[in-house]
């Protein structure tokens, strides 16, 4: 098929369109392409935004619940004194005001230099546990003494009691008539324990 | 399909927006603390570590109170409480260097306190009166019972026993038939512990 001059003038302008369209058309297919593949790659950081978003969220209210537990107990631990440094002259005056309320016959006590218990990693700096060992020597009417004294002891706050050794023997003394004499003596360990908190602010 | 993966786009953005105020409000309303959240932990946890790993006497003596209340032939002559492992001796106990002459362990110790754990110890050493000191079947009998009782509660192990004769094959028994009653009443020690809390 053969066409003439005045025939090929005449397609010469619907050509070039044609031609115009299909690159356009070619043009519009490989934006829309480019466009998807942004869309895509926006889907896939938006979706790890998220991801991280929530995650942070659910460590922080498992954080949030962890310190409220924890800061309890840290409270109770500085109001009782259990935090801080040791209070040597507060537990004579216990132990004093121990034997007078409780009318124990002989009380006797020797309290040890005191020692590192163990040092916890922390940030910015360690906690120290330290342990003070209290030698105790009572002398009980009965048995009933010693956990009235122990119970005391616990109560008059200032450290943690953590009693190691409670021995329970017989005086041998027999009763008198005219003097209360006590049948009893209890010789006890107990380990008095601080806590310093070397990052606690003042 | 273009329009749909742009809707996602902004649905994931606004979640992730929602969940980073929520971060910020929460961590604002965080409670004041005097000391940082790592020393935090770390003194609580600590803390506990050593609370747990103590123990106190109280409950122990009320519990032989009540065993010993139900055997007036018994009489308590020491008692001491200690934390600690069973194989350790106690700071001041008397050193058996003489083990011919130490009071036989009895049969059926509990033997099966694992070494190494560390447990609440409760030593009791007292003797049998009212019982001829001759009568030693009678004697072994009743701090036998004794010890059992001592196991009531199946938390509380027998950790060693020493009866007032050595009845073992390995020990040197010895007799005294017709002998004055006046003497001591024979000793016995039993050891009982239970795992700490």
């Amino acid at each position: 098929m053969n066409f003439s001059s005045a025939e090929l003038k005449k397609l010469a302008a619907p050509v070039a369109m044609l031609l115009v369209f299909v690159a356009l058309g070619a043009l519009l297919i490989y934006w829309v392409d480019q466009e998807q593949l942004r869309a895509k790659q926006q889907l896939v950081a938006a979706r790890a935004e998220r991801a991280q978003a929530r995650e942070r969220l659910t460590r922080i209210a498992e954080e949030e619940k962890e310190v409220n537990d924890k800061l309890a107990v840290y409270r109770r631990l500085k109001s009782l004194h259990v935090l801080g440094e040791e209070q040597r002259l507060e537990w004579a005056d216990a132990m004093t005001r121990i034997r007078t309320s409780r009318e124990l016959l002989d009380l006797r006590y020797l309290v040890d230099r005191k020692r590192l218990l163990l040092s916890a990693p922390g940030k910015p700096a360690n906690v120290d546990f330290y342990a003070s060992t209290m030698k105790v020597d009572i002398a009980l009417l009965h048995e009933g003494d010693l956990l009235t004294f122990l119970h005391d002891l616990r109560e008059s706050g200032n450290a943690y009691y953590s009693v190691r050794k409670c021995s329970i023997s017989r005086t041998g003394t027999a009763p008198t008539g005219t003097s209360i004499v006590p049948r009893l003596r209890a010789e006890c360990d107990v380990d008095l324990i601080t806590i310093i908190d070397r990052a606690a602010k003042a | 399909m273009l329009l749909g993966l742009r809707s996602q786009v902004d649905e994931q953005r606004r979640d992730a927006a929602v969940a980073t105020q929520q971060y910020e409000r929460i961590t604002a309303s965080f409670p004041v603390t005097q000391t940082t959240t790592d020393n935090l932990k770390a003194t609580v946890v600590e803390f506990t570590r050593i609370a747990t790993q103590s123990a106190s006497p109280e409950p122990a003596l009320l519990y032989l109170s009540q065993v010993v209340e139900k055997f007036p032939q018994i009489e308590i002559e020491s008692v001491q409480w200690r934390v600690g492992r069973p194989e350790e001796r106690p700071e001041g106990a008397p050193n058996s260097s003489k083990p011919a002459a130490a009071p036989a362990p009895a049969p059926g110790d509990a033997r099966t306190v694992p070494s190494g754990e560390t447990l609440q110890l409760l030593e009791v050493t007292g003797r049998v009166n009212a019982i001829k000191r001759s009568e030693y079947r009678a004697i072994t009998g009743q701090v036998q019972r004794f010890a059992e009782a001592l196991r009531t509660d199946p938390a509380w192990r027998i950790v060693r026993t020493q009866l007032p004769f050595d009845v073992t094959s390995e020990g040197t028994l010895s007799g005294d038939i017709g002998s004055a009653e006046g003497s001591d009443a024979p000793k016995f020690t039993i050891t009982v512990g239970r795992a700490l809390k």
